[in-house]
């Protein structure tokens, strides 16, 4: 069976409009979600899974109802692939002071380029909503380079006071390593599939764009222990 | 394992939008049997694909879909670590949640295996399916991280042998699966059969119910709405798979024993073969 190869997949656009952002240079993000009802897997690229750029050997998946933020994510060198993180990188949000337990709700923008996740917190029924409107845009700038963006837009007309931490569950592998930078951490794992081989991922970040540099993010703690898979 | 920053804490001005930037790097190297450089993964990729059959003509038109479950087929084998240490290719039932070589799925999905002719996957997975039937021929419903997980699935592990040594013969491995898959349906026909009838219940109690509940299933059935009735107030009660003998489980486990017969024909054990044939025709 004749297959075309995938790098020659990739769409090609000769329209004189301007392009959305994120699309200068990966242009060719695959993607194969989990299942929702209203997607299905990618129909010309059949050995994918997860959103990737073109080449790149890791994807990652987002579900629509985790927290905001990248989930699972895979290398595939090797036809087999175990997952490198079990949520590569959540945001965690809080109002001090809110008068009821808020939950985030989240829903998904899929584009050839990027995925965009809107989020905001709801509450109970016939209460209002916060004024604040997450976004989380996740990019690949680079072959195996993922950018990830978190935004927090207050649409009133009134100071509000929120909290923001970040949390990344990263999958243990046969061994693993946890390296702590100043502004990330950088963790590594040996999975023993088809052919053994190690997988990494350096994450850096978390302060505002312009002081990415200088970053704050920092990791807390490190709990060990596998969370419980939800099996069904 | 868990990381997490410190809460920061932060107030939003009025129309103020604030930015966080991560960047992620991700890296892999194989450590075993050299490097495989990303191109030279592809190629071994497509030449899988380029080895299935060609499709007949009036097929044609499913090849997108072929070459999608060829490759998904193909992301999903495994090499699991067996109990005792030694590693065997498996199949498992997917990505997120459900990584794990699983009873019912690799049954039907290793018949793709097979056109691929990739026999170390299938019986390495039949293998070790019977190495996890318990000596009185209980099964488990996945197997994953070195251990058998307890529960039950409908009864088709001897109908999938059968069909992939149709596929990849292999005698030696049939008859190391042969006395596990005996035990198993045996398992079923004196557990199961609850009104000595010949007919046989779901295995209740043992988790899952492969995923196919019916509602008439349930204790307070049917549930057809009554007059007076609101679909959030109404009661179904809950599934019990026991309360009659289900078409689909006696159907699997009259295939479980033609698949015998045939197995104890090609092992040459005629005795075997005939008690199974007589078994499948009571039940069919």
């Amino acid at each position: 069976m004749k297959v075309e190869s995938h790098a020659m997949l990739s769409m090609k656009t000769t329209l004189d409009i301007p392009l959305p952002p994120y699309v200068e240079r990966s242009r060719n993000l695959v993607r194969f979600c989990r299942h929702m009802p209203h997607e299905q897997l990618h129909d010309w690229f059949v050995a994918d899974f997860g959103f990737r750029a073109e080449l790149s050997r890791f994807s990652f998946l987002k579900n629509y109802g985790s927290l905001p933020g990248p989930d699972e994510a895979f290398s595939h060198l090797q036809m087999d692939a175990r997952p490198l993180f079990e949520k590569l990188l959540g945001m965690e949000m809080d109002y001090p002071g809110a008068p009821y337990r808020l939950q985030p709700y989240s829903s998904m923008n899929y584009y050839r380029s990027h995925i965009e996740e809107v989020f905001h917190h709801t509450g109970p029924q016939h209460h209002p909503f916060p004024p604040v409107e997450g976004r989380c845009v996740m990019f690949f700038t680079a072959t195996d380079v993922l950018r990830v963006e978190f935004e927090l837009r207050n649409k009133s007309a009134a100071d509000v006071a929120v909290k923001v931490r970040w949390f990344s569950r990263p999958s243990a592998g046969l061994s693993h390593s946890l390296e702590l930078l100043s502004d990330g951490f950088r963790h590594a794992c040996v999975q023993k599939v088809m052919r053994d081989y190690e997988a990494s991922a350096t994450v850096r970040g978390g302060s505002s764009k312009s002081r990415i540099q200088n970053s704050e993010f920092r990791i807390q703690n490190a709990e060990l222990g596998i969370p419980e898979k939800e099996w069904f | 394992m868990v990381l997490r920053t410190d809460w920061e804490a932060v107030t939003l001005a009025a129309k103020e939008t604030r930015t966080w930037v991560f960047e992620v790097r991700f890296n892999d190297a194989v450590l075993q049997g050299g490097p495989l450089s990303l191109a030279g993964a592809i190629e071994n990729v497509e030449a899988r694909y380029a080895a299935l059959p060609e499709l007949p003509a009036e097929w044609r038109r499913f090849e997108p879909l072929v070459l999608r479950a060829a490759g998904i087929v193909l992301n999903n084998r495994f090499l699991e670590t067996t109990p005792n240490g030694n590693c065997v290719p498996t199949l498992h039932g997917g990505k997120c949640g459900v990584e794990a070589a699983w009873f019912w799925d690799s049954c039907t999905s290793l018949l793709g295996v097979g056109l691929m002719n990739d026999e170390a996957t299938g019986w390495g997975t039949y293998r070790l399916f019977a190495d996890g039937i318990a000596a009185d021929g209980k099964p488990f419903v996945r197997y994953c991280d070195g251990q058998y997980v307890e529960g039950a699935q409908n009864p088709i592990l001897a109908w999938g042998v059968w069909n992939f040594y149709a596929l990849c013969p292999d005698r030696e491995a049939l008859a190391y699966c042969y006395p596990a898959l005996k035990r198993y349906v045996v398992w079923w026909m004196r557990k199961w059969d609850l009104r000595g009838q010949g007919l046989y219940v779901y295995a209740s109690g043992m988790g899952c119910t492969g995923l196919d509940d019916a509602l008439q299933w349930c204790e307070n059935f049917p549930i057809a709405l009554q007059p007076g009735e609101t679909w959030q107030g109404k009661d179904w009660g809950h599934p019990r798979a026991d309360l009659f003998e289900s078409v689909d489980t006696n159907c699997h486990l009259y295939l479980e024993m033609k698949a015998l017969a045939l197995m104890a024909r090609v092992l040459e054990l005629p005795q075997g073969s005939a008690e199974w044939e007589q078994r499948a025709s009571a039940l069919g």
